[in-house]
């Protein structure tokens, strides 16, 4: 098999599928479904002794030599194009947080001089010392002699030992599902050095959380796979955020935020059991090892803490966020949504903090919509239809439209319920406009020559929103609240970063009845982390919240289907 | 009015959800004096047919399903005690439920009502069902058809399962398989040794009617 545009050639097995000889040939194409054949977003250009496509296969296929990776099958010498790379995600490397004193766990502290004592060194300091670096370390400096010392110190324990005094630093990190954000602070100082985001890299085994579990539950190695994906990545990150191994050597603390099952695949912990009822994760709580320990290449003795997570589907990310943002401290009732591929609820109530997750499934996103894509340059991302009934919308990049993301779905589908091209029940309206006639053909509505929003591209939104609106309108129900009383809306999140309030409303993206504000937050997330790492009040704060918070199953509910369908409509 | 247009008024007033008119529509095929069989077939099951039609094109949706639905059993329950249970034809029966792991049923309950309108008797285990409880119900209840139900990938083997061990058992002749759900394709019907898949509520049970040779 032939990659014509890496000039590459390696060996394949008649019968193995294009997907897997691209692993195999260690390049990367994104699989979101995780090689089912619904998706139809691993497209790539093939040619050569194939097997012919089949039926499934022909759905999603339209132009010669086009060929969905993870059907096509190998028969002979094959050529193939991968599609261009490199399309950086529009994520968002910031967010809204409250201010918070440094206090970091980590600190640098003057030494006593190296004096001409019997007694070791190390063993005259008032902090616990044993570590076989250290040891090392002061070796040399009995060797050389040093004027002046300085040491890191862990909560009580030293850790490391220089003769100047360096900087002492700490990475916050936040692992979305799909991308990742990281920042580099000072400890002493609190200053943010570096902010660094990419892809998830384990998007090749699947978009969503539950096709990278199905894939650990397919292949024995699945859970080491993504650990690997998710670790070298990890690692890349903290040196393109410290610009040199050596300066990685003194970050002395990651702190990372992240879904539940995120955080098991940063420890190769086999998360099977978070995807079946009764949705069990094997570890909640907040994890601290030895970044030796978890194969982080910062300093062997610094520490890699995991936040801990409220449940199955209420992770770290989410407690990190609500600490970011004081959510748990409003002294008004509020809700706190992360919508992705499950939507994420919380509300304060008077105090009382509860949580659910909802499957929103991945129509926000821009996948499962016949134009969708990610939020990647040539997305459109927003959308209206003025007085004049002229259509306006811009992209990422400003480049020529490819494809619509989340936010240009929203908006697209407010502009299409506002102008009465859908009727409140998502139905095409069978009495369009005169002036609009034209845009609509075959149950699609087209917003230039060839994209288009298809009825079914509003069923997957209506589906959406109808899991989310339920899930508020349950969870109020569940703690005998007014949804009436409900202040303000806090949406965390990439998502609601870009994303036009008023479509939100249009498209009842809120429970009708909702008066309250709506404030985009960003990543919260990743800021949480940055408060953790950076206080240790925080952090106790974070582990505080995950025992007071109460967790709502859903899908048990005998009611929330009522709901849901009640939902839908516009 | 006649019975043809009787009939005629009963579909149409279910494709427009109008519960009350339907029921009193029932009424009025009572004092006609016709037969309750009639009623179902001719009217109320032939627009539970268009509706179906209608969701498959995408036409209506979950909520104007389950609306007509209500119309349609507000109408049975007008004629059911008139019902002569001898005229009807032996029902198909089937076993549905969500398989074991998972518990998001709406798309299981949207075939269960879909098919409890068109005439199958149907055996709701719920969801999260203990996959050999697929086959004990069928064989307690006589079933025809066993069918499987879930929205996660990570559940989705259980049917695999469920299907070995008829095949173990020497029952797999003895039942037609149906399963669909979120993750479910053709490729992985054709790869389980399903009998039929189906992508949406309505096609479920229009293509279970002609695999049993009732289209």
């Amino acid at each position: 098999m032939h990659f014509t545009r890496e000039a590459l050639s390696i060996d394949a097995l008649v019968g193995e599928s294009l997907s897997y000889c691209i692993r195999t040939a260690g390049l990367i194409l994104e699989a979101p479904c995780n090689g089912l054949g619904l998706c139809g977003k691993c497209r790539v250009k093939a040619w050569g002794d194939l097997y012919p496509p089949e039926s499934l296969e022909n759905g999603f296929i339209n132009a010669p030599d086009v060929r969905l990776a993870c059907l096509a099958r190998v028969r002979g010498e094959v050529w193939i194009e991968l599609p261009s790379k490199g399309q950086p995600l529009k994520t968002i490397n910031e967010g809204f947080a409250i201010e918070v004193a440094v206090d970091s766990c980590v600190k640098q502290v003057r030494l006593p001089p190296l004096e001409r004592t019997v007694q070791p060194y190390l063993e005259r300091l008032p902090y616990n010392t044993g570590s076989a670096d250290l040891y090392r370390k002061v070796g040399q400096l009995e060797r050389v002699g040093a004027s002046e010392l300085y040491g890191v110190l862990m909560d009580n324990r030293l850790i490391d030992l220089e003769s100047e005094p360096g900087q002492i630093l700490g990475v916050a990190v936040d692992i979305g599902t799909t991308g990742i954000s990281a920042y580099l602070l000072d400890l002493a100082t609190g200053e943010i050095l570096q902010k660094q985001s990419c892809l998830n890299p384990q998007t090749e085994f699947g978009s969503d959380v539950l096709s990278r579990i199905s894939y650990c539950l397919e292949n024995s190695q699945g859970p080491d796979l993504l650990r690997t994906s998710i670790l070298g990545k990890l690692n890349q990150l903290v040196l393109a955020l410290t610009g040199e191994t050596i300066r990685a050597k003194s970050v002395y603390q990651v702190v990372i935020a992240g879904n539940t099952t995120m955080l098991h695949f940063v420890l190769g912990v086999h998360p099977g059991s978070i995807a079946r009822a009764p949705y069990r994760p094997v570890f909640l709580q907040q994890v601290d090892l030895k970044a030796r320990e978890v194969g982080f290449l910062i300093n062997p003795e610094g520490r890699v803490t995991l936040l801990p997570s409220a449940s199955g589907y209420v992770g770290a990310d989410i407690l990190a966020g609500l600490v970011a943002t004081a959510f748990d401290k409003k002294d008004h009732p509020a809700l706190f949504l992360d919508i992705g591929t499950n939507g994420e609820i919380v509300a304060n109530l008077g105090g009382r903090l509860i949580a659910t997750s909802t499957a929103a499934g991945p129509a926000l996103e821009g996948m499962n919509i016949s134009c969708g894509c990610r939020a990647e340059e040539g997305a459109i991302d927003t959308f209206f239809i003025d007085d004049q009934l002229e259509f306006h919308f811009t992209t990422i990049g400003g480049t020529s439209p490819k494809g619509i993301c989340g936010s240009g779905l929203i908006d697209i589908t407010a502009a299409m319920v506002k102008h009465q091209l859908v009727l409140a029940s998502g139905r095409f309206n069978p009495n369009l406009d005169p002036r609009l006639k034209a845009t609509v053909r075959n149950k699609r509505f087209y917003l230039t020559d060839d994209l288009y929003i298809s009825q079914k591209d509003i069923r997957q939104l209506q589906l959406a929103k109808g899991a989310i609106v339920a899930g508020i309108t349950l969870l109020l129900e569940e703690a005998g609240f007014p949804l009436e009383a409900i202040e303000e809306a806090v949406i965390a999140g990439a998502f609601g970063y870009h994303i036009n309030p008023e479509s939100l409303r249009q498209i009842g993206f809120l429970p009708k009845g909702f008066k309250g504000t709506i404030n985009f937050v960003g990543n919260s997330s990743a800021e949480g982390a940055r408060l953790a790492l950076l206080n240790q009040g925080v952090m106790a704060q974070i582990q505080d919240l995950k025992a007071r918070i109460e967790v709502l199953e859903l899908s048990t509910n005998p009611r929330f289907q009522d709901y849901f369908v009640k939902a839908l409509g516009f | 009015m006649d019975k043809e247009t009787l009939f005629r008024e009963i579909s149409h007033a279910l494709v427009e959800f109008e519960v009350e008119k339907v029921a009193e529509l029932a009424q009025e095929t009572l004092r006609q004096n016709i037969s309750a069989y009639e009623t179902i077939t001719e009217g109320l099951v032939t627009g539970m047919k268009e509706v179906g039609r209608l969701y498959e094109e995408e036409e209506y949706f979950l909520p104007e399903v389950l609306m007509c639905s209500d119309a349609f059993n507000a109408g049975l329950d007008v004629v059911n005690p008139h019902l002569d249970k001898d005229s009807l034809e032996k029902p198909i029966k089937m076993v549905i439920g969500v398989v074991e792991g998972d518990t998001h049923d709406i798309g299981k309950n949207l075939v269960r009502i879909l098919s409890g309108a068109s005439g199958f008797e149907v055996y709701d285990l719920g969801r999260d069902v203990p996959l050999d409880r697929f086959i004990e119900k069928a064989e307690e209840v006589g079933s025809d058809m066993i069918c499987m139900s879930t929205l996660m990938t990570t559940t989705m083997d259980g049917m695999k399962i469920v299907i070995n061990r008829l095949k173990e058992r020497n029952l797999r002749d003895k039942y037609k398989v149906l399963i669909g759900g979120g993750p479910i394709s053709q490729t992985f019907c054709d790869k389980i040794g399903a009998d039929l898949y189906a992508n949406d509520a309505s096609s479920a049970v229009r293509k279970a009617k002609e695999l049993m040779g009732r289209a």
